[in-house]
């Protein structure tokens, strides 16, 4: 056993619990992030349930990205017993979901990160100083949970979407209003991103290894491919492409690629694999600020995370405007009980995220199987950490700067651990 | 310019969605910083030290660590509140069974530390965390819910789903959420815990006559009924 050079306990502005630990071992710098939220084994809590109560269930792993859990556990449901849903339910669930990951990205880069960037402890601390920027951020904010509030009926834990579609059709002028209003919000938008894309962003770190989903013509979100190690796979053949590593440090389980690295899921993962579908003014501010991807730097997960927000809106128009043509009246289909196994693969705001399901004839659940972005994540921010780690004191820095420079690189990756901790014991 | 009270925001095993609710108030949240300064948050950033005035709590206790933090948070709290399902009963209202499944520790956490008020819902609603605010502010006791889901229904005149032969744990679930789940056609879900006057025999009876097969959780929910008289 090493020395332990640096503990850090509850890392703040992170959604959950997370410790990292900083050990000199014969001169070697190990890393151990470990999870400390207590365990929320809901999998477990999941079975000889009603399929229809999965998805309540499991939108509870994290309350900042609620949506998506909540989605992505209907369409695994739906593969399981075979149920089509119409398309115009489709449509509603990823506007929502486009809703759920604009508020996300903007509370993970404003609350979280520009504190970072301005070298200070909290937005809130000094809302004064940043009112501007603040009350920008809180419209557009307002707006993104403004869509999953009118279609989903609730911004966290939405209501309406369910085996089969939805279960309330979603009113036209609710759709009417929320284009109206992108108008305005898209360039309130396009000035906050400006300002992140201005900022200074630490370069030094690599990563090599990118995981997300991967179809022509878009940036996925919902359906597609899996990039992974240099291969294309389908949902169903993913898990076999990464390996669980268990550590008993952590409440939270952690992947490694089968080759045995490590990778990144996330905002930078999807415009790397993407990046020809980049779009609009997104694609605009990057030729103007000189950004091209690939981008290898983590913290390129924020500039990517920013852009995003300008691609989604833009998005969402191009949806709602296909919602409000469209002549079907149909959201929902009957839903006929049967037994089956279903998978669906999604990418969250902070990446990749299975879900899978097994239901008997009953349409009762015999097993869950959940696997969240950052439990993906959690290997690669050990590894990266290490390196920071170590460079910094090659440079002969102090403690602190350390402390503050592994906590903003742990902070890049957006990680969720109400998300990620749930399969041991702590 | 009267002090401004200072406020915590505790978060245990949970989602942190009560609090994401909070500042999800955007515009009301700057308006509620004119009357109260957030001293202890780590979401934010704020990692304030000495006492506090209102303690927000969310999560259930799963761990010694989890059950010494609370008593730190009591220590230095005058008025300490439950926010969500979560804190309020350990999460058994929403998830029904959650604790006895999966065999791990998911207390409410008045089981450790006495509570002052509860902010049921999963998550709260935030126009009840203003008016608890307000009304702490402002020392008035604050009110309390006793009414169901279904009494609140009736209003938005919808057919009763149970007489549809689903499903529904309205007639036993506390109200105050306007029946958002049943305006979104959708059962209510019990989410707010035991009505103050829940009658979970009658309820399993109707059930029976209504010909809906009624879920194991329900008898076992008849044994937490004491959460229900708690907040009145």
């Amino acid at each position: 056993m090493g020395k332990k050079l640096i503990e850090l306990r509850e890392i703040t502005r992170i959604e959950g619990h997370l410790n990292l630990d900083i050990i000199l071992m014969d001169g070697e710098v190990a890393i151990r992030a470990a999870a400390r939220e207590g365990t929320r084994i809901l999998e477990k809590a999941l079975i000889g349930r009603e399929y229809w109560e999965v998805p309540e269930i499991v939108s509870r792993m994290c309350g900042v990205c609620s949506v998506i859990h909540k989605v992505t556990a209907v369409m695994a449901v739906e593969k399981a017993m075979n149920i089509e849903p119409p398309i115009k339910a489709r449509l509603i669930r990823e506007l929502i979901v486009i809703g759920g990951h604009i508020q996300s990205h903007l509370l993970h880069l404003f609350y979280f990160v520009l504190p970072d960037l301005l070298g200070v402890n909290s937005i809130i601390d000094n809302i004064m100083r940043n009112i501007d920027t603040i009350k920008t951020v809180m419209r557009v904010k307002k707006w993104a949970n403004s869509i999953v509030e009118r279609l989903g009926g609730r911004a966290i834990h939405p209501i309406t979407p369910i085996p089969g579609g939805l279960s309330k059709d979603p009113m036209r002028e609710s759709l009417v209003r929320i284009l109206d209003e992108s108008r305005e919000i898209k360039e309130l938008a396009i000035g906050l991103v400006r300002k992140l894309l201005e900022m200074e962003w630490p370069n030094e770190l690599k990563e090599k290894n990118f995981v997300s989903l991967k179809e022509s013509g878009e940036i996925p979100l919902l359906t597609g491919y899996i990039k992974v190690g240099g291969k294309i796979v389908s949902p169903e053949n993913y898990l076999e492409e990464i390996v669980y590593i268990p550590e008993k440090y952590s409440t939270a389980p952690h992947f490694l690629l089968r080759s045995g690295e490590s990778f990144m899921v996330g905002a930078l993962a999807r415009l790397n694999n993407n990046a020809q579908y980049l779009n609009g003014v997104a694609k605009e501010l990057c030729k103007e600020y000189g950004i091209k991807y690939p981008m290898y730097s983590p913290f390129a997960n924020n500039v990517s995370q920013a852009l995003e927000i300008i691609y989604f809106i833009e998005k969402a128009e191009e949806i709602i405007k296909e919602l409000i043509e469209m002549k079907t009246s149909e959201y929902c289909v009957e839903v006929v009980k049967r037994k089956g196994e279903g998978v669906a693969i999604t990418e969250a705001p902070r990446g990749l995220l299975v879900h899978s399901y097994k239901i008997n004839d009953e349409g009762k659940v015999l097993s869950a199987n959940i696997i969240t972005p950052t439990a993906q994540n959690l290997k690669n921010i050990e590894e990266n950490a290490k390196k920071l780690v170590k460079k910094m004191l090659d440079e002969g820095s102090e403690i602190n700067e350390i402390r503050k420079g592994v906590e903003a690189l742990v902070r890049s990756y957006d990680p969720c651990i109400s998300c990620a901790a749930r399969f041991q014991k702590a | 310019m009267k002090r401004r009270m200072r406020i915590g925001l505790y978060s245990l095993s949970s989602c942190e969605g009560c609090i994401v609710e909070i500042l999800n108030m955007e515009d009301k949240l700057l308006e509620i910083l004119k009357h109260v300064e957030i001293v202890d948050c780590r979401l934010l950033g704020i990692t304030g030290e000495g006492n506090i005035d209102i303690a927000f709590v969310e999560g259930f206790i799963s761990s010694n660590d989890e059950e010494e933090k609370i008593r730190e948070i009591r220590k230095k709290a005058r008025v300490l509140v439950a926010m969500g399902d979560c804190a309020c009963s350990g999460g058994r209202f929403l998830i029904k069974d959650f604790g006895e499944a999966s065999g791990i520790r998911a207390d409410p956490i008045d089981k450790i530390i006495k509570v002052d008020y509860y902010l049921w819902g999963c998550p709260v609603n935030s126009e009840e965390f203003l008016i608890l605010l307000r009304d702490i502010i402002q020392d008035k006791k604050p009110r309390e819910i006793s009414k169901t889901v279904c009494s609140e229904c009736i209003f938005f005149e919808k057919e009763c789903l149970l007489d549809k032969g689903i499903l529904c744990l309205g007639p036993i679930t506390r109200g105050g959420c306007n029946a958002l789940c049943l305006v979104n056609n959708r059962a209510c879900f019990g989410c707010r815990g035991l009505s103050e006057d829940a009658n979970i025999g009658g309820f399993i009876k109707i059930l029976k006559e209504k010909g809906i097969e009624v879920p194991d959780y329900l008898k076992k929910l008849s044994k937490v009924m004491k959460l229900g008289e708690k907040t009145h």
